[in-house]
C-alpha cells in the first residue's frame, strides 16, 4: 500500500539540520571525555609526544636473566640489591620508553636462585624517591632498598638452594629496548652478575598502571583503602545529606501543608524557610567554618554534612507535593486513630515516592560534587571527599598526566551508573523543580 | 482540652529539627558574617575592634575589587555570548528529533555527570601550551600556539571554553520539558493555517518558553557572579589577577591574608547582590503564575 501521509514543505530540512546540529554538538561534548580516557591509558612517552596521539602504545615486558654461576656470595640481601639496581637504573636511564615491567631472574649453576620483579606503575611513583637522577653508584642501593621493601615496590623471592633447576641460552632480543638495557648492563660494572638473556614482549594489561598508581598515591596520603576512602568519605556524606534532607524536609514540608491552620503562621513559616535561598554559600563560608571551628567539627565528615541540613528549596519542593494529598484521606486516618506521625509514614509517606526521589537525585549531584566547602573545612586527608583529592593530586610533582586523566576518568564512574539507571527519574525531577522554581 | 493540646504540639515537633537547622546554619551564620564585617577581627582574641563600616571602605577602595568586578562583567559577557544560547538551540532541534531522542538526552548530560575537578584537569591538560590538544588543532588553521593559562589576554576566554563544549545539560532539559509540555492543538492549528516547521519553531516553539529563558538568564546571572570552582582549580585567580572574580575575594581574605572582617564585607555585598536577583526571579515567576 502506497503512503497516504503528506509530507510537509520545510519538514525534511528541519529533520536534517536537527540530526546534524545534534549530533555535531554530542561530538563536541564527548571530545574532552573521550580525551581524557585516551589520555589515562597512555605511557610517560605518549603523554609527552608532539603531535597529541589518540591510542596508546602498548608498553613492553622486559625479562632479564642473571648468572651468578662461581660467586660465593649466599646472603639474599645481596641479590636483592643486585636485581634493584638491575630493575630500577636501566628504567631510569629509559624512563620515557614505554616499559610496562621489568623482571629479574637470578640463575647459579643451572638453578633459580630468585625471581625480582617491578611494575610500571610502582616505578612511576617510587621513581622521585628511589632513582631521581641518572646518576647511580654501587652504594646508592643500601640507603634505597628500605624505601623499596616498605613502599612494596618490588616483589623479591629468594629461593636460594630449592631453586628449581632451570636451562638459560643466552641471548638478546633484537629491539631497540632490550639493546639499550643490554648496553646499560655492559657499560658499567653495578650489577654484580651475568647478565644472560634478555626478552621482550608486548603486555596490554600495563597500559592501566596510571590507575594503579594513582591507588598507591593515594594509600600514602589517606591510608589503607587508597582511592577508594575519598569516594567513601563523599558517599557517607552524600547519602547522610540527602536522607536528612528527606527525613527534615519531608516532616516541614507535611507540617507547612497540612498542620498549621493559622494563614499568618503559615505564612510566616514559609517565609522563614524560603527566605534562605537567597543567600548563596559563599557569603557563608567564614562565618560557617568559624561556627564548625567552635563546634569542634573540623576535620570531620560532619563538618560537610550539616550545613546541607537547610536547603530551603527542598521544604518547598515538599509542600508543593503535600499541598496536592487530599485532607478528607488525611481526615479519615485521624478519625481512624491514627497519630500525626502514623499518618504521616503510612499514609502520606507512600503516596509521595515520586517527590522523595526526586528530592533525592536533585541534591545527590549537587552534594557528590561539592567542592569549596570540603576543601575549605577539611584538611585532613583522611576526610577529604574525591573532588578535594583531586584537585590536590594535580598540585603534586609527582602525579603524571596520565595519572590526573585517570583520577578523572575514575571520578565520572559512580555518577554514570546512577545517571544510567535513573535517567527517567531525573529528567522528572528537573522539569518538576523546574516548573516550581 | 487534651486533644487541642495535641494537635498544636505536633506541628511543633515537626517543626523544630528544621528551624534548628535553619537557625544554625543559616540565620546564625548570616548573622555573624554582618557582625564580623564592622569588626577588624582577629581569631584569637574575637571579635577584635569595632571599626564601623571601615572594611566596607577599604574594600571599596581597593583596586583588587573593582578588577574582580570587571573580570565578572567580562566572564558574564563571554558565558553569554558563547554559551547561554546552546541549550536553547539544543532543546529546540532536540524536539524534532524521534529516534533516538532519550540517546542523545543522555549523550548531553555526561558533561554534567563529570564531576566539575575532573572536567577542570581535562581541560588543563588540552591547554598544555607544548602537548595540548587545543595548540595542536589550532596550528591546522595556521593560529596558535597560545600560552593559553599563563597569558592575561587569553586566560578568560580559556575558562568559558569548557562551557561551550559541555554545553548545559540541566537548562537543556528545562527546556526541553517545557517544548514538550506545549499543547499539540496549538501546533496542529499553526500547521493548518499553513505555517511551515520551521516557521513553527520561531513562531511558536521559541515564544512558548520565554519565559523559561527568562528563568534561566536570572539564574545565569547568579551563577556567573558566585563561579568560583572551576575558576580556582584552573588558574586559581591568576595570572596577575586576570581571573580574580568577586567570591575569590571572599575566600582569599578570609584563608590567605586572615583579613576576616574584609572577607565579611564582601560577603554582605556578594548576599545584597543575590538576594536581589533571586527577589527579582521570584517576581517574574509569581508574574507568571
Amino acid at each position: 500500500m502506497e503512503r497516504t501521509r503528506i509530507r510537509e514543505k520545510g519538514g525534511r530540512s528541519l529533520k536534517i539540520t536537527a540530526y546534524v546540529v545534534t549530533i555535531s554538538f554530542v561530538i563536541f561534548a564527548l571530545i574532552p571525555i573521550l580525551w581524557m580516557f585516551a589520555s589515562s591509558l597512555k605511557t610517560e612517552k605518549d603523554i609527552n609526544s608532539y603531535p597529541p596521539k589518540w591510542l596508546p602504545t602498548i608498553p613492553q615486558s622486559i625479562q632479564v636473566t642473571i648468572d651468578y654461576t662461581g660467586m660465593d656470595e649466599t646472603d639474599p640481601a645481596f641479590y636483592e640489591k643486585d636485581a634493584m639496581r638491575a630493575m630500577w637504573y636501566p628504567w631510569m636511564k629509559n624512563i620515557r620508553e614505554s616499559i610496562g615491567d621489568v623482571t629479574i631472574t637470578g640463575v647459579k649453576d643451572g638453578r633459580k636462585l630468585y625471581t625480582a620483579e617491578t611494575v610500571s606503575s610502582m616505578f612511576f611513583v617510587g621513581q622521585p624517591k628511589v632513582v631521581p637522577t641518572t646518576i647511580f653508584n654501587d652504594k646508592m642501593m643500601d640507603k634505597k632498598l628500605p624505601i623499596i621493601q616498605e613502599n612494596k615496590l618490588s616483589k623479591f623471592e629468594w629461593e636460594g638452594d630449592s631453586g628449581k633447576s632451570i636451562a638459560v641460552t643466552p641471548s638478546i632480543a633484537e629491539s631497540d629496548l632490550s639493546s639499550r638495557f643490554s648496553a646499560f648492563y655492559q657499560s658499567n660494572e653495578l650489577i654484580k652478575g651475568q647478565v644472560v638473556a634478555i626478552s621482550e614482549q608486548s603486555n596490554w594489561v600495563r597500559v592501566f598502571s596510571s590507575y594503579m598508581a594513582l591507588n598507591k598515591i593515594a594509600e600514602d596520603t589517606a591510608g589503607a583503602l587508597g582511592f577508594a576512602q575519598y569516594f567513601l568519605n563523599s558517599a557517607i556524606i552524600t547519602v547522610a545529606s540527602v536522607l536528612v534532607q528527606m527525613v527534615l524536609g519531608g516532616l516541614a514540608g507535611y507540617t507547612l501543608a497540612h498542620l498549621i491552620e493559622s494563614k499568618k503562621w503559615k505564612f510566616f513559616w514559609i517565609m522563614f524557610f524560603l527566605a534562605t535561598i537567597m543567600i548563596p554559600d559563599i557569603s557563608l563560608l567564614l562565618p560557617m567554618y568559624l561556627l564548625m571551628k567552635d563546634l569542634g567539627l573540623v576535620n570531620s565528615l560532619l563538618a560537610v554534612i550539616l550545613p546541607h541540613t537547610a536547603w530551603g528549596i527542598i521544604i518547598f519542593l515538599f509542600k508543593g507535593f503535600f499541598d496536592q494529598v487530599s485532607k478528607e484521606l488525611l481526615q479519615a486516618a485521624r478519625v481512624d486513630g491514627a497519630t500525626e506521625l502514623r499518618t504521616f509514614l503510612q499514609i502520606v509517606t507512600p503516596l509521595s515516592i515520586p517527590i522523595f526521589t526526586t528530592v533525592g537525585v536533585m541534591t545527590f549531584i549537587p552534594v557528590w560534587n561539592e567542592f569549596l566547602w570540603p576543601l575549605v573545612v577539611n584538611s585532613s586527608p583522611k576526610y577529604w571527599t574525591f573532588t578535594v583529592a583531586l584537585n590536590d593530586l594535580q598540585n603534586q610533582p609527582s602525579v603524571l598526566q596520565n595519572m590526573l586523566m585517570a583520577s578523572a576518568f575514575v571520578s565520572m564512574i559512580p555518577l554514570l551508573l546512577i545517571f544510567l539507571f535513573s535517567q527517567k527519574y531525573i529528567e522528572k525531577g528537573v522539569a518538576f523543580s523546574g516548573v516550581k522554581g | 482540652m487534651l486533644r487541642k493540646l495535641n494537635i498544636r504540639w505536633v506541628p511543633v515537633l515537626f517543626l523544630l529539627p528544621s528551624v534548628i537547622c535553619y537557625v544554625m546554619f543559616k540565620y546564625y551564620p548570616l548573622m555573624n558574617m554582618a557582625y564580623i564585617s564592622f569588626f577588624d577581627y582577629s581569631i584569637v582574641n574575637p571579635p577584635g575592634k569595632f571599626i564601623g563600616f571601615a572594611n566596607y571602605t577599604e574594600f571599596l577602595k581597593s583596586t583588587t575589587f573593582w578588577q574582580a568586578i570587571s573580570n565578572t562583567f567580562i566572564f558574564f559577557g563571554l558565558y553569554l555570548v558563547l554559551t547561554f544560547w546552546i541549550p536553547i538551540v539544543q532543546a529546540l532541534f532536540l524536539y524534532d528529533i524521534r529516534r533516538g531522542n532519550a540517546f542523545f538526552r543522555f549523550m548531553y548530560q555526561l558533561p554534567t555527570i563529570m564531576p566539575l575537578v575532573g572536567g577542570v584537569l581535562v581541560w588543563k591538560w588540552m591547554y598544555n601550551p607544548d602537548f595540548g590538544l587545543l595548540n595542536y588543532w589550532l596550528d591546522f588553521v595556521g593560529l596558535g600556539p597560545y600560552l593559553w593559562l599563563n597569558d592575561a589576554t587569553m586566560t578568560k576566554l580559556a575558562i568559558v571554553l569548557p562551557a561551550v563544549f559541555a554545553g548545559n545539560g540541566i537548562a537543556l532539559l528545562l527546556y526541553y520539558s517545557a517544548l514538550k509540555s506545549i499543547p499539540t492543538e496549538i501546533l496542529e492549528a499553526a500547521k493548518m493555517d499553513g505555517a511551515g516547521p520551521w516557521r513553527r519553531m520561531w513562531t511558536m516553539l521559541l515564544p512558548n518558553i520565554k519565559f523559561i529563558i527568562v528563568i534561566q538568564f536570572v539564574a545565569f546571572m547568579s551563577s556567573v557572579l558566585l563561579a568560583y570552582d572551576h575558576i580556582y582549580i584552573m588558574t586559581q585567580g591568576g595570572p596577575a589577577g586576570s581571573t580574580t572574580v568577586v567570591s575569590m575575594l571572599v575566600v582569599n581574605s578570609a584563608f590567605q591574608q586572615s583579613r576576616f572582617g574584609i572577607s565579611g564585607a564582601v560577603s554582605v555585598f556578594m548576599f545584597i547582590v543575590i538576594a536581589l536577583l533571586t527577589i527579582i526571579q521570584n517576581k517574574i515567576s509569581a508574574e507568571k503564575d
